[in-house]
């Protein structure tokens, strides 16, 4: 298609692979969804709502006027998702702008898309930059083409296209919350998935069958979230832990504790170690969890070399409290004290027990302890059973205040599989209905299991 | 005869009941389970309110729009055609694109029916925060009150409903994004109910955490009690998905400590519900303007 008008039959193919190219590359779109909220429905809301305007159109229809009318009222009517609302507007405008013109020349095209953009902007209470009204409007701002004459529409759709993509690139300049996700705008992929189909018409290539793509585009990720940047991000609160164990260290990673310090096999780093994770973090106060009564005196050792001003240490006595602690972070709150006052709240109620192998026959604390048996202890040794589960029942019964209690998350060790700690929950949970049980896997080495009983 | 006609939507959670007795019509959204799409109706004549939720617990996952053009359109004519305008009470616009919608219709609409008028306000709350809204308009609509007259007020009042709420569980809010607190706050942590208000942008908000479900309803007393003003002149309202007990808990610990004239108990529409997820309970109270703003969801 050599074209230097479009016909009604020439939009109608051009509308049909506009939507194929989208619904290809629909699943792509949806990914990308974060704004205004990432429901992850953008590219499906487009492709149905620009569906709803090819199937409202009669293909055999020669006049260029009324194929834009009649696919403009088939997207009003299926417009889906906000998306789909704005998309539905812009045809609208589009369809307006073309008029009752049986044959459309590239600057009518011009001016349709400019009253296009106009109408989308209308569309929405509040416009916001950097979404897929920017794209609609940047594509055709361009100096390039409002400066150039067109005498063919492949040229440009090309200009067209080369506009969308810079403007689309340039959304996370635009809109924070899409540089914070490390994406460009959803909305505004989806309309240059729509043009590119278009102009793949325009060039002869209509896209036949239904596969899908489903891998981004390296370019439509900002640099530093493709490639995760190490960069030291400047942050009000840090946490900063003391771990040790493979699968408690990355639990900690994972929630945000932003240094964890590997207590090793003794579990007993030295004040360097914590030092070092200090200068490891930039913000403006750091919030320690030694996780370990043993190593309390270190990290405040470690705190008073540093800046005793700055870092504070909450006196976890076991990773159990350290995940306390952490389950109330809300990095929002104005201060540091606020935070560390919801951190702290709950921590004298955390009882912290665990399930180990007896090395040695002993009696301890009343308890006949046989070695090899699984022995059930908080700050003592409270239970023994060559049974896993009875170890661990004897144990909760021998607690004072289970009946305080509501919450018990059960951290399951490296010999342990999840249908084991699901099963022993089950157990639990029959004998104490009103408590709430969570399950994590924490792969510790010496415990089968820690319970933060709270 | 009445001036203007009430209109709200789905996300309003009025019973028919309550419907009727205010005179207040909806528009309604739609659901989709199962790739099929239903209208959100609040006399639950599609799917009981019970199915529903039961739904939701089995895993399947409900997608909501916003009112669609055409339901607007047909509703604003027909009363417009009776030479009444419109006063049309929405959702929050952070939470749905209806408001947005609602303005672009009327205008269109004006070009039918000249001189006629439609306010669409944004009520920046759901549930029987919105609902308080259209049953206050009805109020003032019955003082001889015209539709800008109303529609101003009630812009004026908006922000003073407070919406104390806490889910069973937060992957509702988070799978449809529709509650602003950083990724932080939503750690693989068990036993923490987060308490959500409506902020004063009117999205959702999770301003704080409890944690373990018997400290619920203590935290819900004390923000209320924090936060309403003259509660002897008022109704409290309290919204529930399926979670009658918690609600009648929160409603009896509630009213032991606080004077309100009296209490309504609700069960959340579809739209609200599949958003929120089953066991989610909701409280409203006139009181203190809300002035606190979450960051970006």
């Amino acid at each position: 298609m050599d074209a230097a008008v479009l016909t009604g039959e020439d939009l109608y193919s051009l509308f049909t692979n506009g939507y194929r190219n989208l619904k290809q590359n629909a699943s792509i779109v949806d990914a990308l969804n974060v704004f205004p909220i990432p429901d992850g429905d953008t590219g499906k809301n487009m492709s149905m709502t620009w569906l709803g305007g090819i199937e409202n159109t009669d293909k055999e229809e020669k006049s260029a006027g009324k194929v834009a009318k009649s696919f403009s009222k088939g997207t009003l009517l299926s417009a889906r998702g906000n998306s789909g609302v704005i998309l539905s507007q812009f045809v609208r405008g589009f369809s307006q702008g073309i008029k009752e013109l049986d044959e459309v020349t590239p600057p009518d095209f011009i001016l349709a898309m400019e009253n296009a953009s106009k109408k989308a902007y209308a569309a929405v209470a509040i416009p916001t930059e950097g979404t897929m009204l920017t794209v609609m409007r940047e594509c055709i701002e361009s100096p390039e083409i409002q400066n150039s004459e067109y005498d063919e529409f492949n040229s440009l759709f090309t200009d067209i296209i080369k506009g969308m993509k810079k403007s689309l690139l340039n959304t996370p300049n635009l809109l924070p919350c899409l540089a914070e996700a490390g994406v460009v705008d959803s909305g505004g992929a989806g309309l240059l998935y729509l043009f590119e189909g278009m102009s793949m018409a325009l060039q002869g290539h209509m896209i036949e069958g239904d596969e899908e793509n489903t891998e981004t585009p390296d370019e439509f990720f900002t640099p530093d979230s493709k490639r995760k940047v190490n960069r030291k991000k400047h942050v009000k609160y840090a946490i900063v832990a003391a771990a040790s164990g493979e699968g408690m260290i990355e639990y900690f990673k994972n929630e945000g504790v932003l240094a964890v310090i590997d207590g090793g096999q003794t579990n007993n780093p030295s004040a360097k170690a914590f030092v070092d994770a200090f200068y490891s973090v930039d913000a403006d106060h750091i919030i320690v969890l030694p996780n370990d009564g043993n190593i309390i005196l270190t990290a405040k050792q470690a705190a008073n070399i540093f800046d005793p001003e700055k870092v504070h240490v909450i006196e976890t006595k076991s990773m159990a409290e350290g995940y306390s602690a952490m389950s109330m972070v809300d990095y929002s709150l104005p201060t540091v004290e606020d935070l560390i006052h919801e951190m702290t709240h709950y921590l004298p109620n955390v009882t912290t027990g665990y399930i180990t192998t007896a090395t040695r026959d002993a009696n301890i604390n009343g308890v006949d302890v046989k070695e090899g048996a699984y022995v059930g202890l908080t700050d003592d040794i409270l239970s023994c059973d060559t049974d896993i589960t009875n170890a661990t029942v004897k144990m909760f019964e021998a607690l004072p205040d289970i009946d305080d209690k509501q919450v018990v998350t059960i951290f399951y060790g490296k010999d342990v599989t999840e249908a084991d700690a699901l099963a022993l929950g089950d157990v639990l949970q029959e004998k104490y209905p009103l408590l709430e049980f969570g399950y994590i896997c924490g792969n510790m080495d010496v415990y089968a299991y820690m319970f933060a009983i709270e | 005869m009445a001036s203007f006609a009430i209109l709200t939507d789905s996300t309003s959670d009025l019973s028919p009941d309550l419907l009727e007795k205010y005179n207040i019509d909806y528009c309604p959204m739609n659901y989709t389970m199962d790739d099929k799409e239903y209208p959100a109706l609040l006399d639950w004549s599609i799917h009981s309110a019970k199915e529903f939720y039961d739904f939701m617990r089995k895993g399947i996952i409900i997608k909501t729009t916003q009112v669609p053009v055409p339901v607007f359109e047909k509703k604003f004519e027909e009363y417009l055609s009776q030479g009444l305008d419109i006063l049309y009470v929405a959702c929050s616009s952070a939470l749905s694109g209806s408001y947005a919608t609602s303005l672009n219709v009327a205008k269109d609409m004006m070009v039918k029916f000249p001189g006629r008028k439609i306010r669409c306000v944004d009520s920046l709350i759901s549930s029987f925060g919105e609902a308080n809204l259209a049953i206050v308009a009805y109020e003032e609509r019955n003082k001889g009150k015209d539709v800008d007259e109303v529609a101003d007020y009630l812009e004026s009042i908006r922000l003073t409903r407070n919406q104390f709420a806490t889910v069973d569980d937060l992957e509702y809010l988070k799978r449809c994004g529709r509650v602003s607190a950083t990724s932080a706050f939503f750690g693989n942590f068990f036993g923490i109910h987060p308490l959500i208000i409506s902020d004063k942008i009117g999205q959702n908000y999770a301003i704080r955490k409890i944690k373990g479900a018997k400290n619920v309803v203590p935290e819900m007393v004390e923000a209320v009690k924090a936060a309403v003003i003259n509660p002897e002149d008022q109704t409290l309202y309290i919204s529930h998905a399926d979670n009658a007990e918690l609600a009648i808990a929160a409603r009896d610990a509630i009213m032991a400590e606080v004077p309100f004239k009296d209490s309504h108990l609700g069960i959340i529409g579809p739209i609200v519900g599949a958003s929120v997820g089953p066991g989610t309970i909701s409280i409203y109270v006139i009181g203190k303007e809300v002035t606190v703003e979450g960051g970006a969801s």
